[in-house]
């Protein structure tokens, strides 16, 4: 299936910067399965890696879909287990829409 | 430092507007209503609020709660980790003057305790060395790069999280050494708030730093965050 990936935000204008992969998976699998093939297509590591005190924390990335047609429609996705086809198609060319945010989750 | 209200219909949202845009303490409403809804409205009343995708509903209000995805914390307001006293939004170009915290349920036994402290005291404590350097080395808080303390129509105003600063950028061992000396003279001026269900503490983001204390993974502690710029 084809998904629009917005790959990254402008901060300046939040303008998303989006690219189209195509990914062999059938869309009755979770939604956790597709964005495990993404984060393999694109390199992009699931945590990121903090010293606190004198232990090692990882924080997820966040993981979001476009729910409108209109530019602000990014909604978190809060349940990973939901199937792939139970998530509005409101890319550009109708594609599945999706995004994940690496690094926001260090700033409070 | 605590300024006591109680929701009810007498409460004035002047009164809180005029006493949020003098800036010296932090405003607690007791017994208010654990609505997204009745939180948002309110605020309304007395500044903008900022909209964030991340929020609930992509609305103006985040569940501050662990919560796990790949089992990792999702951010560092989903985990159960003491945070250090910083700024909220300390990487926006343009950082919301204040924030709201409404207790839905409190953690157990003492913990996530929520301590502040005032650009005042800092002010008052710090040596001339310290204010030179808080107010001219700039630090890059993700794409932003400024000092802590800025000067703007003779009022000061304070920007810190060295959490933002330390994962977006590499420090020099001679910097983490003055991010610890400036923890060292922010901790030493804090004081503790314990939030208990109803509490609804507003607070300036921009003359106060906050943080709270660990607590238990299971303690199902939720705290409602709105920011938003006072009118
Ligand atoms: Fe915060």
């Amino acid at each position: 299936m084809k998904i629009e990936f917005i790959s990254e935000i402008d901060d300046e204008n939040g303008t998303p910067v989006s690219k189209v992969l195509d990914i062999d998976i059938e869309e009755n699998l979770s939604i956790e399965k597709l964005f495990s093939k993404i984060h393999e297509i694109t390199g992009i590591p699931k945590f990121k890696e903090m010293k606190w005190g004198d232990e090692i924390e990882k924080i997820s990335c966040t993981y979001y879909f476009k729910s409108s047609f209109d530019s602000e429609g990014l909604e978190m996705i809060d349940d990973l287990s939901k199937q792939i086809s139970d998530f509005p198609k409101k890319g550009s060319n109708k594609e599945l829409c999706l995004y994940i945010e690496e690094s926001r989750g260090f700033v409070n | 430092m605590l300024i006591n209200y109680t929701f009810n219909k007498e409460l004035v949202h002047e009164n809180i507007r005029k006493d949020i845009i003098k800036g010296d303490k932090i405003i607690c409403i007791k017994n208010f209503p654990l609505s997204d809804e009745n939180l948002n409205s309110f605020i309304n009343l007395i500044g903008i609020p900022i909209i964030e995708y991340r929020n609930n509903g992509g609305n103006s209000i985040f569940d501050v709660k662990v919560f796990k995805q790949n089992n990792f914390f999702r951010s560092i307001a989903n985990s159960n980790l003491n945070i250090p006293l910083h700024t909220d939004c300390a990487d926006f170009k343009s950082v919301p003057n204040c924030i709201g915290l409404l207790c839905v349920k409190p953690a157990l036994l003492e913990q996530g305790v929520s301590f502040f402290t005032s650009l005042k005291e800092i002010l008052k404590e710090a040596s001339n060395s310290k204010l030179k350097e808080l107010t001219t080395k700039k630090w890059k808080f993700r794409n932003e790069l400024k000092p802590i303390l800025q000067k703007k129509n003779e009022q000061f105003s304070i920007c810190y999280d060295r959490i933002t600063i330390e994962s977006f950028s590499q420090i020099t061992d001679k910097e983490l050494e003055e991010l610890n000396s400036f923890d060292e003279l922010f901790k030493k001026e804090s004081f503790e708030i314990m939030l208990k269900k109803g509490d609804l503490i507003l607070f300036r983001n921009d003359l106060f730093l906050h943080g709270r204390s660990h607590f238990d993974l299971n303690s199902e502690r939720l705290i409602k965050r709105i920011r938003f710029n006072v009118k």
